[in-house]
């Protein structure tokens, strides 16, 4: 009897010890993988961790990328560049080449689901850097503003592909998931406006030498952009003229280094992920023989060359296949063992062009043809006169841009975009209808965000 | 069999002695006296043996007695008396009579043997449930246990004992996820109680509990690699066992069964038990068998006039004159006369399967043991030399005291298996391709490109996935009885999985025109390294004690189980040659992919009353208080439970009477048990690392949206049940009901991606209601000394209801969901046929706004999904030939062909089906005018036409499962024991209207089921 009640008594206390330490028992350390949030912005060093991811994602896929993701292909088929030749691509990017793209389209959806990704990583960044208490006041202002000129790019762009969308400055995903669409007007003014809050938070002079991080000029560049399309002209041609004048860039005159990492001509590029490996522009266009395997040049844009155009002769390869030539995108060229080219986002190029326009539009002719008679001598052609007219200069200029920006960020379709003249592109393209001046909002997202309705008419 | 050894081995000495003299002697006359002496020994030990055969204290005529091994019968007469020679030593009578239990009998030295016969009764309470933490008989049992056996899984043509047990069960629809050998499977027990699946999250949360001989499997062995060829992306816990070396397998289903396993119990527990030695001479059996498995569905597809007769229809309604640059099917670029059948290219090869195994048994009268090895060797249905080995361990021991007060036994088992594959499936290809593409190799032998307009798809076969797995499962159980009612009994184990995977993509797969193909510069190779190390320790206490008719069972315990899994991944970029692309080191670029090491740890304190009153009625109370690290840190511990109970009706006394039903039993249970299956860390608001860094500066990405406040999954279980016995045991049937209730509900739920992120952890207020009926009947339908025909039945009937969502309006499942109808309902536009004016397809306007759009209009509620299904099985024995077969039927409603489809008319092959396409002459054709997806309004209705109820349609199958044919030598020899010849066949023949690819694998894309022929022998010596 004596020894079963202390049994009894030992096992009762042996369960009853095992059922306090429980508690201990099932505690685990944080995986080797992560680190706290707030760890994440003690230091400097760390912070920028996350500032590095957001910029690879901006080199891999984001609405900036050289390679199939980006709109540099998406919109240069979009528009009259460059024709489309995936034939494995259904309900894709073979669509959008085609202007037949429905809400359901997966490239569409892609787009969408990344940018908003990036904008997600960029709000996180911002709310932590404010709220971080050990970083130095310089770096927490350079990270901050870093972070909103990314945030304040993608939106751009969604806003110029969807039209009216949601605008989101928080993470909450509470307030996310309910959130309606803001008008494009709106959402162009408030990322000005973010844009002038940041740049004088961030240094002319570059974090890096190779130009593979953004600087005071990159913000305004992307300023001017948006003021352009507003059609603040006044703002627009203070603000390039001085970004023109800044003695960190050159115009480049050779054509064949235009495309090359090293150069004062470049504001802004992207370097790849992996030491050595070819920018996504060169991997996405190349092809030595046959067919193309996804873009080449279209017939349209051949035909705006003339014959003594040298970007036509070094950025244009022919290759022949069945006695027909097929004209491949060559201004990445490198494919091997990469160390000379990065993907290239801004240069002063399309500052020049830029300020072009806005003279033009505001009847500067002498001015505007100084700027836009550079870019044509560094290609070989002969200089406009002074005689030209207003539209006649206006015209001059948008194929300019075609000429020299081709495959390049949508640029051309922007240009269109803001002067209303995208049913010209009824000529060239036999499906173009004027809805298709946006793309449909994806279906997905309506259906699980109801109050984005309604769709973007046509769709 | 002493004597003869000796006699042996004297015969060895003196023919060692004799050598010399007698060294030409030949071979022949030295077998031929060899034998003589060996049988002089044995007939010089043949003896009588008699006795009496009774039966409830009458003598029992009729009764067969013979010798083990011998083919000698003798039959008891009237008195019961019988006479018989023995022979050898050690020599075991068997007593056999239609209508009781087989007596096996050890004479010893003995003359005389009487025994008494029992009752058929008495070997249905025989049958043991291993409930896990405890044993109990079936007759006892309260709650829901499905077992099978060795016997219906032995020798079975399959890789995974899962495929071995579908059908075979009521209530747990197995469903295989591809025909590959290490193919996944998705598993229901009683319906899908998460919503988490594989598809819209990490983690499977309807993964059930996996148990190995007492040692839970750590976690789910999950590797993006395998995602091309394998959906569900993980690799199941038992696929690197042979199906030979398991005993058993019992399904627990219900709250009694299930609340012991507290927070993991909620979708089941699978528990498996390997085989144990438990004979008492040594046995040495050989088993190996050869299988030839092919695909066992292919889908009907155009052939080339067909195909190119719809591409040019296609142009002109399109209203296309000049042929496009890169449509090369019709454009003269290919050739238009070709036709392959790229399904039997493709994926048609017979793969070849060796199985060859060999296990040694053995023990005395305190211990056992049983050691058998096993090699696997599996090819597969692609082209190319790819294959799989498996090779496995199966040792354990087990050993009682004399005076059974002390037990231990070990069990050990290990598995090595190492995968050869290619990497990625191509049924998608085979599928699409059209019929008059080019050859896949040039007059060389070199792949074809056909002037860089053909992608070719053996290209890929250049591409492999190696993947060497290694699993070890070790457990230890010790017993010790004392104080005569009490025992304790410490369980405790370890698991180690390791898997190690290699994915080389050499240039080669790629066209050399194109950057990626151009050179080895280009290659990649990735090694990916994941292991799990988990052990468990179960200490646990029992007593029982019966007072007057008062029979207690209390069993006490503790469980600790930490599992750490470890992960590493590099990739290589640009190797100098292909043939380095086995060592990373190599490469240009390296680049650590991943590096993760999380740590899992798990508490429980749990117990078990059950009282039996009379042996009539029965009382089970299980709880369980579990803590996991996965919760939050406010969340961590919760409690679960059940209670069960169970009336044995046919003792009451109203029952004296009715001899014809032998036990009648009424049961239920009801009880909460809970999941944890949400992956680890998910309440942590963290960055992760992540493996593309920006000019070298690595990167931090926000791992998850934050929500620290989730917790325990509850799963309410009740059940009713009715088990009849009749006619001696002939007839046995089990009527089930359940009903589970999921709420709180831990979900992935789903976000619209302006939220950055599709999903986050979240519970959710919703209740999902499973339930159902199950029926099981058993039954001898005939039986007499050399015939026996046997026949089971299983039938389940599934239901599951969304049935509460406040705020369902509101949130992002609006679209989704109905309250009150299943989860797995689609909302769908209604299809209305082809309108015989315009030939388009017509929708119903849902809203009368005057335009479709799926938004508004898909309003028709389809339900996708199982109406029951279940088995019939059949085994007849004559003398010594058994037959058996086994047919699953399944009826259900699912998404066909036409849910996937590319525009017909585009450059994609399609069904043969679709050659019926409507014109004005054809007003009864299935596919609007062929479009070549360059039309806006012809690609809007065939979206539209996917997302309608015409892609809903019966999938329901009959399926010849399982086959076989084997012959038992009746050998009486002393040197083999047993000796037998089987054929089996698998999923031979399939009766179904389904249009698709195959009624069962629902994920297209991927290999469908194979039909397999097998033949083997099994010796035991």
């Amino acid at each position: 009897m004596k020894t079963r009640k202390i049994k009894n008594i030992s096992l009762v206390l042996g369960l009853w010890i095992l059922c306090t330490s429980c508690e201990k028992l099932v505690e685990v350390d944080l995986p080797i993988n992560q680190l706290n949030t707030e760890q994440v912005f003690e230091s400097t060093a760390t912070a920028d961790g996350a500032l590095s991811a957001l910029y690879s994602e901006m080199q891999a896929s984001s609405v900036l990328s050289g390679g199939a993701s980006g709109v540099g292909c998406l919109l240069g088929s979009y528009a009259d560049d460059l024709d489309g030749y995936d034939i494995y691509s259904v309900n894709a990017s073979m669509d959008i080449y085609n202007n037949i793209q429905l809400s359901t389209n997966t490239t569409v959806k892609m787009i969408w689901a990344n940018a908003y990704r990036e904008i997600y990583m960029a709000n996180s960044i911002i709310a932590g850097i404010v709220n971080s208490s050990s970083i130095e006041e310089k770096d927490k202002q350079r990270i901050k503003a870093e972070a909103v000129f990314l945030r304040s790019i993608i939106y751009f762009y969604l806003t110029q592909l969807y039209g009216d969308i949601p605008f989101s400055t928080s993470t909450d995903y509470n307030i996310n998931q309910a959130l309606s669409k803001s008008p494009s007007e709106i959402v162009l003014d408030t990322i000005a406006k973010d844009l002038e809050d940041v740049v004088p938070m961030l240094e002319n002079d570059y974090r890096n030498t190779e130009r593979i991080y953004v600087n005071r000029k990159t913000a305004e560049i992307l300023l001017a952009t948006i003021y352009v399309h507003q059609k603040k002209w006044t703002n627009a041609e203070n603000l390039l003229t001085q970004i023109i004048q800044s003695p960190l860039y050159n115009l480049q005159q050779d054509i064949s280094k235009i495309f090359k990492k090293d150069g004062k001509h470049i504001v802004w590029q992207l370097k790849p992920i992996y030491e050595g490996t070819a920018t996504p522009e060169a991997l996405l266009y190349g092809f030595s023989s046959g067919v193309p395997r996804y873009y080449a040049a279209s017939d349209n844009l051949i035909s705006i060359f003339s014959d003594n155009d040298e970007r036509k002769e070094k950025w244009l390869t022919p290759v022949v296949s069945n006695q027909k030539n097929y004209y491949k995108i060559d201004k990445y060229q490198t494919l091997t063992a990469n160390t000379d080219e990065y993907s290239i986002v801004f240069r002063i190029q399309e500052a020049y062009l830029l300020l072009a326009e806005v003279l033009a539009e505001e009847n500067k002719i002498e001015e505007s043809l100084f700027y836009i008679n550079q870019i044509r001598q560094i290609a070989g052609l002969s200089l406009l006169s002074g005689s030209i007219s207003q539209n006649q200069l206006k015209n001059e200029i948008s194929i300019e841009y075609q000429r020299e920006f081709f495959s390049e960020r949508g640029i051309r379709f922007l240009n269109l975009k803001r002067n209303n003249k995208l049913d010209s592109l009824l000529n060239t393209k036999p499906n173009w209808k004027s809805y298709n001046e946006v793309w449909p909002l994806p279906a997905s997202e309506l259906l699980l965000n109801p109050n984005l309705n309604p769709q973007n008419t046509g769709y | 069999m002493a004597g003869a050894e000796r006699a042996k081995s004297n015969k060895l000495n003196h023919i060692k002695s004799m050598k010399k003299n007698f060294c030409n002697l030949s071979h022949f006359q030295l077998a031929f006296g060899f034998t003589l002496i060996v049988s002089g020994v044995a007939i010089a030990q043949t003896r009588t043996v008699s006795g009496t055969v009774t039966q409830n204290q009458k003598p029992l005529s009729n009764v067969s007695v013979s010798q083990e091994g011998s083919s000698d019968v003798a039959i008891t007469n009237s008195s019961g008396k019988y006479q018989i020679q023995v022979s050898g030593e050690n020599p075991v009578l068997i007593f056999r009579h239609t209508d009781y239990s087989e007596e096996r009998i050890e004479i010893g030295s003995q003359s005389t043997i009487n025994i008494a016969m029992g009752n058929r009764e008495n070997q249905i309470e025989e049958v043991v449930l291993n409930a896990g933490y405890y044993k109990v008989k079936e007759r006892e049992n309260t709650g829901s246990i499905a077992k099978v056996t060795a016997k219906d899984i032995e020798n079975q043509p399959v890789n995974n004992v899962l495929s071995a047990i579908q059908g075979r069960m009521a209530g747990v629809n197995i469903v295989g996820s591809n025909g590959n050998n290490s193919g996944g499977f998705d598993i229901q027990i009683r319906g899908r109680n998460s919503l988490r699946t594989i598809t819209n999250s990490i983690i499977n949360g309807n993964e059930p509990l996996y148990i190995i001989d007492g040692i839970p499997i750590g976690g789910q062995m999950i590797t993006s690699y395998m995602g091309n060829f394998e959906p569900t992306r993980n690799v199941n816990p038992l696929s690197s066992i042979n199906p030979n070396d398991i005993e058993s397998i019992e399904i627990l289903k219900d709250a009694d069964a299930t609340a012991i396993y507290g927070s993991r119990g909620a979708n089941g527990v699978i528990l498996v038990t390997t085989k144990k030695g438990n004979s008492k001479d040594i046995k040495l059996s050989l088993n190996t068998s050869l299988s030839l498995s092919t695909v066992a569905s292919k889908m009907k597809m155009m052939s080339t006039p067909q195909y190119l007769e719809m591409r040019e229809q296609a142009y002109a309604n399109d209203g296309i004159t000049a042929i496009p640059d890169n449509a090369y099917d019709i454009n003269g670029k290919w050739n238009k006369d070709r036709y392959t059948d790229w399904q039997k290219t493709l994926i048609g090869n017979t793969a070849e399967n060796n199985l060859i195994q060999l296990s040694v048994s053995g023990g005395g009268n305190k211990d056992s043991f049983l050691v058998s090895g096993s090699h696997n060797e599996q090819g597969t249905v692609y082209q190319g030399n790819f294959r799989e080995k498996t090779n496995s361990l199966n040792a354990n021991y087990n050993f009682e005291s004399t005076n059974k007060k002390f037990s231990l036994s070990f069990a050990n088992y290990l598995a090595s298996r190492s995968n050869d594959l290619m990497n990625s499936d191509f049924t998608r290809r085979a599928l699409s391709l059209s019929p008059n593409a080019p050859e896949l190799y040039d007059g060389y032998g070199n792949t074809n490109w056909e002037d860089n307009t053909f992608t070719n798809p053996i290209a890929s076969l250049n591409g492999t996935y190696s993947a060497k797995t290694l699993q070890l499962n070790q457990n230890i159980n010790v017993g010790y009885s004392f104080l005569n009612n009490w025992k304790l009994k410490i369980n405790g184990g370890v698991s180690y999985w390791d898997l190690e995977e290699y994915m080389l993509s050499p240039n080669t797969m790629y066209n050399p025109a194109f950057p990626a193909g151009a050179s080895s510069a280009k290659s990649t190779s990735v090694r990916n390294d994941t292991s799990f190390f988990s052990y468990t320790i179960e200490p646990q206490l029992s007593w029982s004690k019966s007072v007057n008719k008062n029979t207690f069972e209390v069993l006490a315990g503790a469980s600790y189980q930490e599992t750490i899994s470890k992960s590493l991944a590099v990739r290589g970029t640009g190797f100098s040659s292909n043939a380095l692309l086995n060592n990373i080191m190599a490469a240009s670029v390296i680049n650590m992919e991943n590096l993760n090491e999380t740590d899992y740890r798990y508490a429980a304190i749990f117990g078990r009353i059950n009282w039996q009153y009379n042996n009539k009625y029965i009382l089970n109370l299980t709880g369980r208080r579990d803590g996991s690290s996965r919760f939050g840190p406010n969340n961590r511990f919760s409690n679960f439970g059940a209670l069960g109970g169970a009336w044995i009706i046919s003792k009451e006394h109203f029952f004296d009477n009715i001899h014809w039903l032998d036990l009648v039993k009424l049961r239920g249970s009801y009880g909460i048990t809970g999941s944890d299956m949400i992956g680890d860390y998910q309440y942590l608001d963290t960055y992760s690392i992540t493996s593309t860094p920006y000019n070298g500066i690595s990167g931090f990405i926000p791992s998850r949206l934050y929500n620290p406040d989730f917790t325990w999954e509850r799963t309410k279980k009740a059940e009713a049940a009715l088990e009849l016995s009749a006619f001696k045991n002939r007839v046995n049937i089990v009527a089930a009901w359940y009903r589970n209730r999921s709420s709180n509900q831990l979900v992935g739920m789903q976000l619209p991606l302006i939220t950055g992120f599709s999903s986050v952890q979240a519970n959710w207020n919703a209740t999902v209601q499973n339930s159902g009926w199950e029926f099981e009947l058993r039954g001898t339908l005939f039986h007499n000394s050399d015939w026996n025909w046997s026949s089971g039945f299983n039938i389940s009937f599934p239901v599951n209801k969304l049935v509460d969502f406040p705020g369902l309006d509101g949130s992002p499942y609006a679209s989704i969901y109905v309250v009150g109808q299943p989860t797995t309902i689609l909302k769908l536009l209604e299809y209305e046929g082809i309108d015989s004016v315009t030939g388009q397809y017509k929708f119903k306007d849902a809203n009368n706004d005057g335009k479709i759009s799926i938004l508004e209009d898909a309003q028709t509620v389809e339900n996708i999904g199982v109406k029951f299904f279940g088995g019939w099985q059949h085994e007849i024995r004559y003398q010594n030939f058994a037959f058996s077969f086994l047919l699953q039927f399944v009826k259900q409603k699912q998404t066909n062909y036409f849910r996937d489809m590319t525009i017909p008319g585009g450059m994609t092959n399609q069904p043969e089906a679709f050659t019926n396409v409507w014109s004005a002459d054809n007003p009864d054709g299935i596919i609007m005018p062929y479009s070549t997806g360059s039309d806006q309004n012809a690609n809007m209705l065939t979206t539209f036409l996917k997302y309608s109820t015409a892609a809903v349609s019966d999938a329901s199958f009959i399926r010849l499962k399982n086959i076989q044919l084997n012959y038992s030598f009746p050998l009486q020899g002393k040197f083999f024991s047993g000796a037998k010849v089987f054929i089996q066949g698998q999923n031979l023949i399939t009766w179904t209207n389904y249009f698709g690819l195959d009624p069962e694998f629902l994920v297209t894309g991927y290999i469908p089921p194979l039909k397999t022929y097998s033949f083997g022998f099994q010796l035991t010596f």
